[in-house]
């Protein structure tokens, strides 16, 4: 189905249309100079090194099912819908190993008995789920698709970690897709993506799960956190985010200086501008929320679609072309025309 | 590659500022951290197709002694 025209689209040429986007972000804010109380580092720091001044931080009772939860709610809002056919809860840190989380935000939505499920890709995950919601929608199994990316990352990060503490930030972002022609503006495009199982040790949580279980009792504290190698991610994100994002452009029929706007999962932002720069993008059509919210690893994406359109960098007709990048390691693109009327729910 | 072409790549590629960035200056007070290293690292990769990892070139004390190394990797070998 991943044709060469255009993305899964199904016998009778169905795409998955976006008509709604929600995000909900936690009010706790934390400054660089919040953490630099416990860690040795420094605004100046911080900022010119990933290029993030502050993040928001759930309150300890508040977890990734709640904040996606909030952030659905309002997709559907925006979307005008009050029912789905299936709902996706990207995310790396699940309220629970099990349950699932989307089963329980489905419950919360008022949306009984509907398919749903989470999907583990990292930082990649939301556009991931977003792929698969093309899927659903192209085969004939779902008309509307909720896809939510939330992330509750203060629960996965050392706060003593100078190298991943500064980094990640919590909140929620949220889609909704409906079926409709793969020429409507708004439609899925063609989806590049794939995995580097060999560096699944790069972005790592050692500790909790079935490997090494056996040695679970005496692993060291800090095993229970995320571990990254920031310099060989570095170097394997902008590839892979360049190679997967000049692909998507490709399969979509689209130049890549016939692209309006770039929109890169926030990891870093020297990242983003290696790649903009090695796709020949300028910086200007590239937006970017990562200095107010960190990396939100899943939520990533989706809070950063809405702030774009919010504040007007996302205009309809816009070619917009949608890359991602996680642990795994695992990386997605896609594209969109960005469609008129669409007013997200913040 | 010279001192020049380094400097040109760190500061268009690496999003460092040039005023710091003397032959003299230690790769710190240059501001070149491991991530600008990785990218100096990535855009000899590209050019020369020669690997040369950032922990090589985190040994230069200088950054005219970077330039020195990073031509030593990128320029063709007798």
């Amino acid at each position: 189905m991943n044709g060469r025209d255009g993305g899964f689209r199904g016998a009778t040429g169905t795409a998955a249309v976006l008509t709604g986007l929600g995000a909900w972000l936690p009010p706790r804010r934390v400054t660089n100079d919040d953490l630099c109380a416990r860690l040795d580092t420094s605004d100046e720091w911080i900022r010119e090194r990933i290029g993030i001044a502050e993040r928001r931080l759930a309150a300890p009772d508040v977890s990734t099912g709640d904040m996606a939860v909030e952030a659905a709610a309002r997709a559907m809002a925006s979307a005008g819908v009050d029912a789905v056919d299936a709902l996706l809860v990207a995310t790396s840190s699940p309220d629970h190993p099990c349950p699932a989380t989307a089963p329980w935000v489905a419950h919360r939505l008022g949306l009984p008995q509907v398919a749903a499920f989470d999907i583990a890709a990292g930082c990649s995950g939301f556009v991931h789920a977003c792929a698969v919601a093309a899927g659903l929608i192209a085969s004939g199994a779902a008309r509307r698709v909720l896809v939510v990316g939330a992330e509750t990352m203060s629960a996965m990060v050392d706060p003593d970690d100078r190298a991943t503490a500064p980094i990640f930030g919590d909140g929620a972002g949220a889609a909704v897709f409906e079926a409709d022609s793969p020429h409507a503006e708004g439609a899925l495009g063609p989806v590049v993506w794939g995995s580097d199982g060999s560096l699944a040790d790069a972005i790592v949580v050692p500790a909790g799960g079935a490997r090494g279980r056996h040695e679970r009792a005496g692993a060291p504290q800090g095993d229970f956190f995320v571990h990254m190698r920031g310099n060989e991610v570095f170097r394997h994100a902008v590839r892979r985010m360049t190679h997967a994002a000049r692909e998507a452009a490709a399969r979509a029929g689209w130049r890549i200086d016939e692209v309006d706007r770039l929109i890169a999962h926030q990891a870093n932002l020297r990242i983003n501008l290696a790649v903009a720069d090695a796709l020949g993008i300028p910086a200007d059509q590239v937006p970017s929320n990562i200095r107010d919210v960190g990396n939100t690893a899943a939520a990533s994406v989706p809070l950063l679609l809405a702030d774009a359109c919010d504040k007007g960098e996302l205009k309809p007709g816009h070619k917009v072309l949608l890359v991602s990048f996680g642990s795994g390691l695992a990386w997605a693109a896609t594209t969109l025309v960005w469609p008129a009327g669409l007013a997200p729910r913040l | 590659m010279t001192f020049e072409q380094v400097k040109e790549i760190l500061t268009t590629k690496g999003g460092l500022p040039a005023a710091p960035i003397a032959p003299d200056a230690s790769l710190a007070s240059a501001n070149i951290d491991s991530m600008a290293l990785v990218v100096l690292s990535m855009q000899v990769e590209e050019g020369t197709g020669v690997e040369v990892s950032e922990d090589v070139l985190a040994q230069a004390a200088t950054v005219a002694e970077l330039a020195e190394l990073v031509g030593r990797y990128a320029e063709p070998r007798a």
